[in-house]
């Protein structure tokens, strides 16, 4: 029976991933990723990797990841199911390693369980999954940073020189994969003083590991002087200035991220909209009611909800003197992975911070949540007995996993519609136009906003871009123009024309009419495509748009 | 010897208690009516307390609707001591000062050191966020009496003296509604304080308390079904029902107001442009930064104080024994005293500065415990002590001398605008020694708006057509009914009423005079009309002006 729980758990874990992001191998390229995939198709397969050897090793580039993300693009293009199959392989390890890694720091079946089930719905961090271009380096990042965790022997008596120099060795092939682990390297470093049986002297690890402390120090003082390299007086000042922001952040992040941990943005903003609107009533009317809503109102809500939540950490804390230790590890754990957002990310767009990046913070906060769960049972068990307890605690539970759940699904589902948009819409162009004039001007045209005003399509990169990369495969389209991510901006417009090749495109009729009244281009070079944004439908309207450019801009 | 040493001491420190309220609030006596002040006269005028009475059925008054003892108060001093403002402003003050000697002898029997206890009592006189409730005259006949009673049932609990403590707290509520929300707490008062032994024998014995606030509230909710919501409370429908915004305004209220206690509203105007600013840098372009930053951003700083605040209490508490109760208690005062307002909303940043009389008492003790905790924890080091102690000392001169500057600033400002009105109506009043039967006054004037009420062309702050019936009213032309039914209360009202042989109007729209007059409702010769010069601050009679411009209509 003992034998078969751990089995069951990481089971009953896996089965709540795989509900939760049911929904994964639907989603496509939706960004960032088009951009790496164009460049994997201009410049092969080890585009964006730089040759400086040093640099590499210390951490700068994550050129792991990259490469992996590379061959994918490589090796399957326009394939988005290796990234999908990536994600799931690699977040089922991390689910199983979690399991194993708490079981080696507690003992106790119960906190592994509860602390893999919030690894293994991740409401904050779904985006790490969902989003492919995080996906490889995000994910695999972790699973050795666990890996190495789990290598790190517990006693100092019985220490193996060899487990210490793997767990080292795993921990430094996490840092390649993505710099931000770094972080945790203190952590792993103490990991005995927090679970093993004897006493151990803070001050021994220092004196011990010194040279891993200030190789720790240096790499965060060679990341500030990166960020300042300051000139001049004014920008000492300035400097001073980005250091106070940072110290503040990284209190301030942490704290009000305690409330995001599980709860989803989209119910957040709910909430934010019927509360702002109820307090302040100029908000009702006020035209720029919706960024007020998810920035001010939402950062209310969710020191509100920081407030309670804290409040009542604080007091398993004080009950549960037996967990403190583990306790104080989980909330440095979750602090201390706010360090690089703090440093990197001077402001947030919502109130949120970016889903991909709280990814390791869940299993710090996975820790805490697990000794409020221990606690909540234990006060349970004082009331109504054992088994009543556990079963309320498991009917408890079970409501807040589904719940937890659906806001996963929700989430990744909403990228499912988004990427489905940009997968349909670059079929439909592709079948429509079977053959394209020579440097092809596009007009793209819509009835709907997308995102932003005037983006009638809802690619989420400049339209231009997404065109050649679209049609990326047709000969009358210019590679270079891809490499140097031509009209990749919301909103860009332009056309060039360097002998043989050339490539165009407009949303606006006066920019497209201006271009043909100052030169010499011919009008069947021009394509145009209107975007019925509502029904999802393209249609033709090269016909119309040329004659209407030959009537007005042609003299 | 010893004992008259202390004495002389404690002396000393009431007396500066007592300088320091006389120094902050020196200017009262110079101020003048502000709003509310005229309802009372008015009433007064016209038959004295028994005319107020009438205005309830007599179990509303058992309740407390319309505060019977602060009537009956408020009429005494009038008998005795006529109508003017000084001593109407005396009253205050010396009610003001008692409270905070009040405060001292309160935090001493809660174990504070004398001298801590005396700072107790100086921030509860020279707390700018309360100020009003003793600056402003009308309601100084309420939260202050209150106070002074619900004062002395703590005092009386403390010494264990049950009965008179029920006896003080229910004189109290009679006074102000909102002093029940400290009722039932008081029990807490009488019991050990250091582990709270006994609390539930405690209980049994104020049962008569508990029955007294039941029967008040059962009495109240039903007054509520019965007659529903509309003149009972302030709560916006916007929300549709208002048992919804109550509760989120009693979760707000005590989260926001805790810190703003200690928050003058200059200062935290500064801190909340500079935190905007810095925090949300994308928003600064917004249209409507000022309600933003006003009203938003305050909130955000407040909960951010809150938050601070409960920081520093946990680790007081956590830390330090010998305070802990007293600490706990007045943070508990604090918070209740807060819950009666959410039935109000609030019309600026703050909640209305006289609901915060109860929260400075609470505060005050709340920070003698905080800096005798702080000074208690660094015992054993004395030279941080030494430093703790010099730092707290100088910041809390300056605190409060900053504070009472506030004050004195803010009761300044009144003089200046109670001069004015002063002036003004004294020249109306000597325009015209006598009225016509049936008078119909016509006011007009060079300003184009006061207080931000365009079309209000005096310097007052409630119906000008009030204040000059009340001003008027010893020529015996006033008729009685239309002041008792507070006709011409709203700021812009006007019109003609008639009761019997007596009647009276007034307007500051010209064509609405004329088009009533042309109607017949009154004849030209009982129309008095004067035009304030806002910049002279000169009152000038156009009553021929007038009738001659009338007179065309007649013919």
């Amino acid at each position: 029976m003992k034998k078969l729980i751990p089995f069951a758990s990481v089971a009953l874990s896996l089965f709540a991933f795989a509900v939760a992001f049911k929904d994964l191998s639907h989603v496509y390229f939706l960004n960032d990723e088009w951009l790496q995939m164009g460049d994997v198709f201009t410049k092969g397969l080890y585009a964006g990797i730089r040759s400086d050897i040093l640099l590499q090793l210390i951490g700068r580039f994550r050129f792991i990841g990259s490469l992996i993300n590379n061959v994918f693009f490589y090796y399957f293009p326009g394939n988005a199911m290796p990234f999908v199959l990536f994600g799931y392989i690699a977040h089922s390890l991390n689910i199983i390693l979690t399991y194993y890694l708490v079981k080696k720091m507690t003992k106790n079946l119960l906190l592994s369980l509860i602390c893999t089930l919030s690894i293994a719905i991740p409401t904050s961090g779904q985006q790490a999954l969902s989003w492919f271009s995080a996906v490889v380096q995000t994910t695999v990042s972790i699973t050795f940073v666990y890996l190495a965790f789990l290598f790190r022997p517990l006693t100092l008596a019985k220490e193996k020189k060899i487990f210490i120099v793997l767990s080292l060795f795993f921990f430094y092939i996490a840092f390649l994969f993505k710099n931000s682990c770094i972080f945790a390297l203190p952590l792993l470093l103490f990991f005995p003083y927090f679970f093993s049986q004897n006493k151990v002297d803070p001050i021994y690890f220092i004196k011990k590991y010194t040279a891993f402390f200030l190789l720790f120090l240096g790499f965060v003082g060679w990341n500030m002087y990166l960020l300042f390299q300051f000139r001049s007086i004014s920008e000492i000042i300035s400097a001073t200035q980005i250091l106070i922001r940072i110290a503040f952040n990284s209190i301030w992040y942490p704290f009000i991220s305690i409330s995001h941990m599980m709860v989803s943005p989209r119910s957040l903003f709910h909430i934010s909209e019927r509360f702002g609107v109820f307090l302040y009533q100029f908000l009702g009317v006020a035209a720029n009611k919706d960024i007020l809503v998810v920035t001010i109102v939402s950062d209310m809500i969710s020191i509100l909800l920081s407030f309670l939540f804290i409040g009542f950490f604080l007091f398993v804390y004080v009950k549960m003197k037996h967990r403190r230790k583990l306790f104080i590890f989980g909330l440095l754990w979750y602090v201390l992975s706010f360090l690089p957002m703090a440093m990197y990310l001077p402001e947030r767009n919502t109130a949120f911070l970016e889903s991909r990046y709280l990814y390791f913070s869940i299993f710090g906060f996975g820790l805490i949540f697990s000794v409020t769960v221990e606690h909540m049972l234990h006060t349970l068990r004082g009331f109504i007995g054992f088994k009543p307890s556990i079963s309320i605690m498991v009917v408890l539970l079970s409501l807040f996993y589904w719940k937890q759940i659906s806001f996963v699904q929700r989430d990744v589902y909403e990228n499912v519609l988004y990427s489905k948009d940009i997968e349909n819409l670059i079929s439909d162009m592709n079948n429509m136009l079977p053959k394209l004039p020579e440097k092809p001007i596009f007009y793209i045209s819509g009835d709907r906003n997308f995102f932003y005003q005037n983006n009638m399509v809802p690619f989420q990169y400049g339209t231009g871009y997404m065109t050649l990369m679209a049609f990326r495969h047709r000969s009358e389209i210019p590679k270079k123009l891809i490499r140097d991510t031509y009209l990749s901006r919301f909103l860009e417009e332009g056309y060039t024309d360097f002998g043989q090749e050339g490539f165009g495109y407009y949303w606006q009729k006066e920019s497209l009419c201006n271009l043909f009244r100052n030169s010499s281009l011919r009008t069947d070079q021009i394509i145009g495509l209107y975007y019925v944004g509502n029904e999802r439908k393209l249609t033709d309207i090269t016909d119309g748009t040329r004659k209407e450019i030959s009537l007005k801009c042609i003299d | 010897m010893r004992k008259k040493h202390i004495d002389i001491v404690s002396v000393c420190e009431m007396v500066s208690i007592i300088a320091l309220a006389v120094y902050a609030f020196r200017d009262l006596p110079f101020t003048f009516y502000q709003q509310d002040e005229w309802v009372s006269l008015g009433l007064v005028k016209i038959g004295g307390i028994g005319v107020e009475w009438s205005k309830f059925p007599l179990y509303l008054h058992l309740v407390g609707l319309n505060r019977p003892f602060s009537t009956l108060i408020k009429y005494s001093v009038f008998h005795v001591f006529g109508a003017g403002v000084v001593p109407w402003a005396l009253f205050a003050l010396f009610v003001h000062t008692i409270n905070g000697l009040l405060i001292r002898k309160v935090s001493r029997l809660l174990g504070i050191p004398h001298l801590l206890a005396t700072v107790a009592g100086l921030f509860y006189v020279a707390c700018y966020t309360s100020h009003q409730s003793v600056s402003w005259l009308a309601t100084s006949f309420t939260a202050l009496p209150s106070l002074f009673f619900i004062l002395l049932s703590i005092i009386f609990a403390l010494k264990k003296k049950r009965m008179w403590c029920i006896v003080c707290a229910v004189i109290s509520y009679y006074f102000k509604e909102s002093s029940i929300a400290w009722m039932p707490l008081l029990p807490i008062f009488s019991v050990s304080k250091q582990d709270l032994k006994g609390l539930k024998d405690e209980l049994i014995r104020y049962t008569g308390l508990f029955i007294f606030i039941a029967a008040i509230i059962v009495v109240r909710i039903g007054e509520i079904f019965i007659n529903g919501w509309k003149s009972q409370l302030a709560v916006t429908t916007l929300s549709g029902t208002p048992m919804m915004g109550i509760l989120i305004n009693a979760l707000l209220y005590p989260l926001i107001s805790f810190s703003e206690t200690f928050i003058p509203l200059s200062v935290m105007r500064s801190v909340t442009s500079l935190v905007f600013q810095s925090r949300y840098q994308s928003l600064v372009q917004v249209e409507n930064i000022r309600m933003v930053q006003e009203l938003m951003m305050t909130d955000i700083v407040g909960l951010w104080g809150t938050l601070l605040l409960c920081i520093v209490l946990c680790i007081v508490v956590f830390y330090g024994k010998k305070y802990r109760f007293a600490i706990l208690i007045s943070s508990s005062l604090l918070v209740a005293s807060f819950i009666p307002f959410s039935l109000v909303n609030r019309s600026g940043e703050y909640l209305d500065s006289r609901y915060f009389s109860f929260a400075a008492a609470a505060g005050g003790v709340l920070i003698a415990g905080l800096i005798a905790s702080c000074i208690e924890l660094f015992n054993k080091t004395k030279k941080v002590r030494f430093f703790i102690i010099i730092s707290i000392a100088l910041f809390m001169v300056g605190y409060l001398y900053k504070q009472s500057v506030f004050i004195i600033r803010d009761i300044r400002h009144q003089r200046i605008i109670g001069d004015e009105r002063r002036n003004m109506l004294q020249s109306i009043r000597n325009l015209y020694p006598d009225l016509p039967e049936k008078p119909v006054l016509y006011a007009t004037g060079s300003a184009e708006s006061f207080y931000g009420v365009s079309g209000m062309r005096l310097p007052l702050q409630q119906g000008p057509g009030f204040t000059l019936m009340v001003l008027f009213y010893d020529t015996g032309k006033i008729p009685k009914k239309i002041i008792y039914d507070m006709s011409f209360w709203g700021i812009l009202e006007q019109g003609y009423f008639e009761d019997g042989s007596q009647g009276f109007g007034y307007y500051h729209s010209f064509d609405l005079l004329k088009k009533d007059s042309c109607n017949n409702k009154f004849n030209s010769d009982q129309i008095r009309g004067f035009y304030y010069d806002s910049t002279d601050h000169k009152v000038i009679d156009i009553t021929n002006d007038i009738v001659l411009r009338i007179g065309n209509c007649i013919q």
